[in-house]
């Protein structure tokens, strides 16, 4: 019995690997979730509310098509809440990022005469989400070599 | 506390479909298959146990292109499961602390 269950949970740790081996994340993924992120931030800080909704919209619609291509791609899908551990954390950091970075944006952009830190909010929401994606990669590939 | 053993889920091809459906949030039929090394009909029947248990959920969702299937553990699902793997560590484990 206890051989048997050294063989389930080694065909466990054989699986979760082999979906680990799968999830190869398309090089233009997280670069194109940051032009989305990056277009949020910027017409919410510089945009009037027509274009605020526009890019609202815009993001919500662009990170949808890009969530179902990696889908198509992968034929799989892992959300950040799903994957638990170190991966959500990194999930949850970058929609902490845009969430913070919205709000900063959009109180410089209407409540002050300054341009150019709602330009660098962009610049920096485009490298977090990067940089975190990249991270949340990594984690979750881990996570899954690791076992049961 | 002690876990128990799911006869649904302990059967070899649906203990890595479970193992499969947990890692991730929905996966198509397809890469099941293939992550399987089975045919379709082994992984049809197996998943239409797993359904009729309660424990994934099957979605074909319209759209462009060919229609594919998409399978996805239930909360009930991921509950048996992970009950059932931390049986298995269990039983791993008790020997050793009996040994002390």
């Amino acid at each position: 019995m206890e051989s048997n269950s050294t063989e389930h949970l080694s065909a466990i740790a054989e699986t979760r690997a082999a979906v680990a081996d799968r999830l190869i994340t398309p090089w233009w993924y997280h670069p194109a979730l940051g032009v989305l992120a990056a277009g949020y931030l910027l017409a919410l800080g510089l945009g009037s509310i027509a274009i605020m909704l526009a890019g609202g919209v815009l993001f919500i619609v662009g990170a949808g098509a890009l969530a179902s291509a990696y889908r198509r791609l992968t034929g799989i899908w892992i959300s950040g809440f799903d994957a638990g551990g170190t991966a959500s954390r990194w999930a949850k950091a970058i929609g902490g990022m845009v969430g913070v970075s919205a709000v900063a944006s959009y109180f410089i952009g209407h409540y002050t005469d300054l341009r150019w830190p709602v330009w660098c909010i962009a610049v920096l929401g485009f490298a977090a989400c990067l940089l975190l994606g990249n991270r949340f990669d990594t984690a979750l590939r881990a996570q899954l070599r690791a076992g049961a | 506390m002690t876990e128990q053993f799911d006869e649904v889920v302990h059967a070899p091809n649906r203990l890595r479909i479970c193992a499969l459906l947990a890692a991730s949030s929905s996966t198509e039929f397809s890469v099941v298959r293939d992550i399987l090394g089975v045919a379709d009909s082994v992984l049809s029947k197996h998943l239409k146990v797993l359904q009729d248990a309660g424990y994934v959920t099957i979605s074909k969702p319209t759209g462009r292109g060919r229609v594919k299937t998409w399978v996805s553990l239930t909360p009930e699902g991921r509950r048996a499961y992970a009950g059932h793997v931390q049986a298995l560590k269990e039983l791993l484990d008790a020997p050793r602390t009996d040994a002390r």
